[in-house]
C-alpha cells in the first residue's frame, strides 16, 4: 500500500515538477519583457527549454531537456564578454541556480537570435556560489 | 453445405490460435508492467531524499527575476563606477573614511552581479563617504 502511495507521489511529483519548469520560464520571459519595455534593458531575453549538455547531467536531471537557454534577441551575434556577462549574472544568483537545479536542468545556456555561437555552463557546479547556500 | 461447415470449422481453429497469441502479448504486457513497478519500488527510497531536497529549495522563496535582468545589462557599469569611486586610497589621510571604503569595496565585489545590492551599496557610500555620483 505504501509503495502505490509512493508511485502515485512519483507521478504527481513529475507532473508539478513540469508545472514549476513552465511556471520559471513564463516568470523570466514575462520579467525580460517588461525590463524591456520600461527600458531597463536595452535587448529582449527569452528564456526556453533546450536539449542541454549530456555530459553535464546530475541527480536531478530531466532525461531528454535538460538545458535552460538564454536566448538575446539582439538582431546580430552576441559577443563573448556580453555572453559571459548574462551568464555570470545568472550563476551568481544562488536561488535561481538552485531552483534550476532540482527542477531538472544541468545546462544553462546563453547566445543570441543570429549566430550559431554560445556559452554553456554546468549548473551543477555553481550550485552552492554565493551567500548562504547550502549544497543541494 | 459441408462447405460451410468446413468454413466455420476453419475460423473457429483460427479463432482459438488468434486468442493463444493474445494471451502471449497479454503476458510480455504483464511483465513489463511488474519489470516498471520493481523499478519505481527500487528507485523510491533514494527518490525520498531527492523529493526532501527539491521541497527544499522551492520553499526558498520567490526569485527576483526583475533584478536579475536588470543585473545583465547594468550591474557592469554600475560596479565600475563604484569601485572607482569607493576605493581606499581615495580617502588616505581619514582612518575612519579608509576602514570604511574597504568594507564597501570589499563588498563589491561579493555583489559584483547584483544590481539591487549595488545601489544599497552606493547609498551607503553617499551617506558614510561623501561621494557625488554623476548620476
Amino acid at each position: 500500500m505504501v509503495s502505490i502511495t509512493n508511485i502515485w507521489t512519483s507521478i504527481v511529483e513529475w507532473f508539478q515538477d513540469k508545472v514549476d519548469r513552465r511556471r520559471l520560464i513564463i516568470g523570466f520571459n514575462q520579467s525580460a519583457k517588461e525590463a524591456f519595455i520600461n527600458g531597463t534593458a536595452p535587448v529582449m531575453l527569452e528564456a526556453r527549454v533546450s536539449k542541454g549538455n549530456k555530459n553535464y547531467k546530475h541527480q536531478f536531471s530531466d532525461i531528454f531537456n535538460s538545458g535552460f537557454r538564454i536566448k538575446a534577441m539582439t538582431g546580430y551575434q552576441l559577443s563573448k564578454k556580453d555572453t559571459i556577462l548574462i551568464g555570470e549574472v545568472i550563476l551568481s544568483n544562488t536561488l535561481l541556480v538552485r531552483r534550476l537545479v532540482v527542477l531538472g536542468f544541468d545546462t544553462l545556456e546563453v547566445c543570441s537570435d543570429v549566430g550559431t555561437h554560445g556559452c554553456q555552463w554546468k549548473l551543477d557546479e555553481f550550485k552552492v556560489i554565493g551567500q548562504g547556500g547550502q549544497n543541494v | 453445405m459441408y462447405n460451410t461447415l468446413q468454413i466455420v470449422g476453419d475460423t473457429l481453429v483460427s479463432g482459438e490460435q488468434a486468442s493463444h497469441a493474445l494471451n502471449w502479448w497479454m503476458l510480455i504486457a504483464i511483465v513489463e508492467l511488474l519489470i516498471i513497478i520493481a523499478l519505481l519500488l527500487s528507485k523510491s527510497k533514494s527518490n525520498n531524499k531527492k523529493r526532501i531536497l527539491k521541497k527544499r529549495v522551492k520553499m526558498e522563496g520567490d526569485i527576483d527575476f526583475g533584478n536579475i535582468i536588470d543585473s545583465s545589462f547594468n550591474a557592469a557599469k554600475l560596479y565600475k563606477d563604484l569601485i572607482t569611486q569607493c576605493h581606499p586610497d581615495r580617502f588616505e589621510p581619514d582612518k575612519e573614511k579608509v576602514a570604511i571604503a574597504n568594507d564597501i569595496s570589499l563588498r563589491l565585489g561579493k555583489y559584483k552581479n547584483d544590481v539591487k545590492m549595488l545601489n544599497e551599496i552606493k547609498q551607503e557610500a553617499i551617506e558614510k563617504l561623501n561621494i557625488n555620483f554623476k548620476n
